[in-house]
């Protein structure tokens, strides 16, 4: 069975009850009713409201200092001593339950388990912790090249004192008081927004409109259901083989290319959007685009999917 | 400041009136006359019980919660539930080099200096004693001449101010619960020893630590604590005997010294004169102090506000020094006796980023001298961070940075709404804005906000009838004279762009090529120029300023010397002069020198020309 929090049943039943007609002689029940009833009322009174009386208050002293039955106005009182200065617990999704938690969150400040409650309890999100030390080039361990995908050591994300939060929220939401309550002083921390949602590419049902030029166009529209300016991250089945990709950065890349075009240059999707796919044109005006890695630098996120020189 | 709770109304006609209306609203009662003396004087009486009661639950609602409560006993007991030990008195301390000569062929290797060795000195025409807390020993030089040193062999010997006093209990049953209790409300807790005979008769004892410098604790450690009770005192608290630590046993004999003090009022001693000589072997020979460093750090019982304050993230640190506000519980909680305010942020926030190392800014209280400023820098990192500290993190101390300001007050006075001259009212308007900086600022962290002062002004006589400020900030520094030199000024706050109008940046004055010059950036311009003081430019380039970082450098900069001295003030007008948020360790202050306050009369009539 559950309860109230005004009825837990935790305590002693009160009993403070009023005995006005117990205390005064037995006759002034018969002689003065008024009285009575008129002291039995300022009882009443005492109880009614809190706004002029204090009855509320002294029942309450018993478990003002209480997290489960305080009111939540004397819980901010409580959340302010225990939370480092906190003003109340509005950040919390229950209070209650965030105030019992903030010795065991204390001691296991500069762990990763820490930092997991403190995301869960501040903001209700789950984070992912990342060390990019793992990520760092070490000399006789790891391979040469981008597809060891290891980062020389820098004085930001990639070094030893270095903290990756992977969570739904922009950095600047979050920085001060994660700094104040599980940061370790002097690491590095960087934040990536992570947004999961669903994505319609709608690739079958597409709109096709009528080219400006003798091609068509190939337009797509994409419903996704977030708000957050960030870098988003597709997912698709390309001929059976699901691929991410680069959202943004493909649509910025590829926003001038006619159908035409690219079905000229790749097979599927799958190459079409492929970061590896080899799809330099070191021609300078040929229809036909010549394929070469001899001229690539190994330092761009993404390789240059079509020359400048191209006749497309 | 501490706030209160406000649970119910407690003026009494509101209360009267409240239960009028309540009792009115019942049917048995809705015809009377309440305004009837018999009838009003027992509402009075209900009324008085009411707001009599109502202000006792208020009280107790307030005591009931650290931020609310009044009394101290209150305070510190919701301290002690978070773990934290408000500071006692503290005694003042200073360092002496303490030797002896004995020129006797048959003098001993080694001789020691007894704990309780006392010293005198005067502060202000009042004489107190200082004295040693440990016995100390000293190795014959070869020639005769003793210098008492440390275990760590430091020659710095301290000495602390108070009057030794010894409090005696006698273990009773200890399936009652003992509570010794120190009857000395200027008792420092610091200088306690703590002893233990087996009886009465016993000269052997055993020494009891304080538990804050516990490690492990078993059933066999000697460890006691201390706490403040509610009136003021002192109560000694021993282990259960099990699992808390060694409890003494019925007939054991407990013994406690420590120093009684004086606190804050016997800092700034600098002479000290040994009260006596000291015996080896039978022979009496006089001691010589030399003052390394004077006293400082006495200190009063830790405020209500600082305990507010620091107790909740002392609470939060968990005597682990992990995010970069447990650097400043931990330190004010163990050195606040020296230190007024602490800033500390992680090496991934300093200028320039360093990774792997915390900052740490200490402000310390008035006349701490360097050589003990450098004493508690040295604790801080050795009994403090270098334990409790993420390893591998280094802790770094940087020095507070006061950022001037310059205030230039305007206000208008119409002399028809007071008795007060234009001029008593500058000089309280120009009190009034010290104050506000006594009061709200000078600590780090602490912002300065014109519009909070602009309405204190107003606010002081209905004769101002409005109040504007114009604010510049300034940093010092002190230049090398006859070295061309580059400096790096950093301004804690973004500066404003160049104007047609108003130089941005200028300084103090100094001697350069024979003339007195300043320096002030070019109109419309971020360059800066060195110019006499007719005008006359003497270096076309001096350096420049940057808006966005706020720095300054001045290259090449050569003064043969600054004028009123060493240091050159160095001033610019901030972007926004509404607020003025300080960096890390920077603290804002204002330069009475350079700050006033003007009043414009206004008689308030209408003009008929411009």
């Amino acid at each position: 069975m559950t309860h109230k929090l005004e009825n837990v049943g935790r305590r002693l039943t009160n009993l403070h009850n009023r005995s006005v007609k117990e205390v005064l002689p037995e006759h002034f029940a018969s002689d003065y009713p008024n009285l009575v009833q008129f002291l039995e009322y300022y009882y009443d009174f005492l109880d009614s409201d809190g706004g002029s009386a204090f009855e509320t208050e002294i029942n309450q002293l018993f478990s003002i200092r209480d997290i489960t039955e305080t009111p939540s106005e004397y819980l901010d009182q409580v959340i302010a001593e225990l939370g480092a200065g906190l003003q109340n617990g509005d950040l919390f999704n229950n209070p209650r339950f965030t105030s019992r938690r903030f010795a065991d969150h204390y001691r296991n400040k500069g762990s990763r388990f820490a930092v997991e409650e403190f995301f869960r309890a501040f903001f209700q999100q789950e984070v992912e912790v990342l060390y990019p030390k793992v990520d760092i080039f070490t000399v006789g361990r790891d391979a040469i090249g981008y597809d060891s995908q290891k980062f020389i050591q820098d004085y930001k994300r990639y070094q030893i004192f270095s903290i990756l939060l992977k969570v739904g929220l922009g950095v600047p939401t979050y920085r001060e008081l994660y700094k104040k309550f599980a940061h370790p002083a002097g690491f590095y921390f960087e934040g990536i927004v992570a947004v999961e949602g669903e994505a319609d590419l709608g690739f079958d049902d597409m709109p096709i409109s009528l080219a400006d030029s003798a091609f068509i166009s190939l337009i797509g529209e994409a419903n996704i259901d977030i708000s957050l300016l960030s870098s988003t991250t597709g997912l698709t089945d390309s001929e059976g083989v699901g691929i991410r990709y680069n959202i943004d950065q493909l649509a910025n890349l590829y926003s001038t290319l006619t159908a035409q075009e690219i079905n000229y240059y790749y097979s599927s999707i799958a190459e079409f959007i492929s970061p590896n796919s080899f799809t330099m044109d070191d021609s300078a005006d040929s229809n036909t685009p010549l394929m070469s890695l001899s001229l690539e630098t190994m330092d761009n996120n993404m390789f240059t999917r079509y020359a400048s020189d191209s006749a497309y | 400041m501490a706030t209160t709770i406000k649970s119910t109304d407690l003026d009494f006609d509101t209360v009267k009136a409240r239960l009028k209306d309540y009792l009115k609203a019942k049917p048995e009662f809705a015809d009377y006359n309440f305004e009837a003396s018999g009838l009003s004087n027992v509402l009075d009486v209900l009324a008085y019980n009411t707001h009599f009661n109502g202000l006792t639950a208020n009280f107790a609602l307030n005591e009931a919660f650290l931020n609310t409560s009044q009394l101290r006993s209150s305070v510190v007991s919701h301290a002690e539930a978070l773990g934290y030990t408000p500071r006692s008195y503290t005694s003042s301390k200073a360092n002496l080099n303490i030797s002896l000569t004995i020129a006797s062929a048959n003098r001993p290797t080694t001789i020691t200096l007894p704990r309780g060795t006392a010293f005198t000195s005067s502060v202000a025409g009042v004489s107190y004693t200082f004295r040693t807390l440990e016995s100390y020993s000293a190795q014959d030089d070869g020639s005769g001449f003793y210098e008492f040193k440390t275990e760590t062999d430091s020659n710095s010997i301290p000495v602390y101010e108070g009057i030794e006093k010894t409090k005696t209990f006698f273990v009773g049953e200890t399936d009652e619960t003992q509570i010794y209790v120190m009857p000395d409300v200027t008792l420092d807790t610091e200088s306690l020893l703590v002893r233990v005979y087996e009886t009465s008769g016993s000269s052997t004892f055993e020494t009891y630590t304080s538990l804050k410098k516990a490690i492990r604790i078993t059933s066999e450690s000697k460890h006691y604590q201390i706490k403040e009770v509610p009136n003021g005192y002192f109560e000694i608290l021993f282990g259960d005997g099990i699992t808390t630590g060694k409890s003494p046993t019925a007939g054991n004999k407990i013994v406690i010294t420590y120093l009684s003090t004086v606190g804050p009022t016997a800092n700034g001693a600098s002479v000290f004169v040994p009260t006596g000589d000291l015996n080896v072997e039978g022979t009496n020979y006089p001691i010589t102090a030399v003052t390394e460093s004077a006293s400082s750090a006495g200190a009063y019982k830790e405020g209500l506000e600082s305990i507010r304050q620091t107790a909740p993230i002392y609470f939060a640190s968990q005597q682990r020094l992990v995010t970069a506000e447990d650097y400043k519980a931990q330190i004010l909680a163990n050195y606040s006796a020296y230190i007024d305010d602490v800033i500390s942020w992680g090496g991934n926030d300093n200028v320039p980023v360093e990774y792997g190392k915390v900052f740490v800014g200490l402000k310390f209280k008035n006349n701490i001298s360097s050589v003990v400023q450098t004493e508690v820098k040295d604790k801080i990192v050795n009994e403090l961070t270098n334990n409790l500290a993420v390893m591998s993190i280094d802790t770094e101390f940087t020095e507070s940075v006061i950022s001037y300001l310059e205030l230039q007050t305007f206000f208008n006075f119409d002399p028809d709404l007071t008795n007060a001259t234009p001029r008593a009212t500058e000089n309280l308007v120009f009190s009034t804005i010290q104050d506000y900086f006594t009061q709200n600022l000078g600590k780090f962290g602490k912002v300065f906000r014109r519009s909070a002062i602009l309405a204190l002004i107003d606010d002081l006589d209905e004769a101002i009838l409005n109040s504007r400020m114009n604010v510049r900030v300034q940093q010092r520094f002190t230049p090398i004279t006859g070295q061309a030199l580059t400096y790096t000024l950093n301004f804690p706050m973004a500066i404003a762009n160049p104007s047609n109008i108003d130089r941005i940046v200028t300084t103090g004055r100094f001697e350069f090529n024979g003339k007195t010059c300043f320096i002030r950036n070019k109109l419309n311009q971020k360059k800066l120029e060195l110019v006499n003081i007719d005008g006359d430019v003497e270096l076309d380039n001096i350096g420049e300023y940057d808006t966005g970082t706020g720095r300054v450098l001045l290259q090449g900069f050569n003064p043969v010397s600054i004028e009123g001295g060493s240091v050159l003030k160095v001033t610019a007008t901030p972007t926004n002069q509404s607020t003025l948020r300080p960096l890390r360790n920077y603290i804002i202050d204002i330069d009475p020198e350079l700050s006033f306050a003007q009043s414009q009369i206004d008689y308030q009539n209408t003009q008929l020309t411009l």
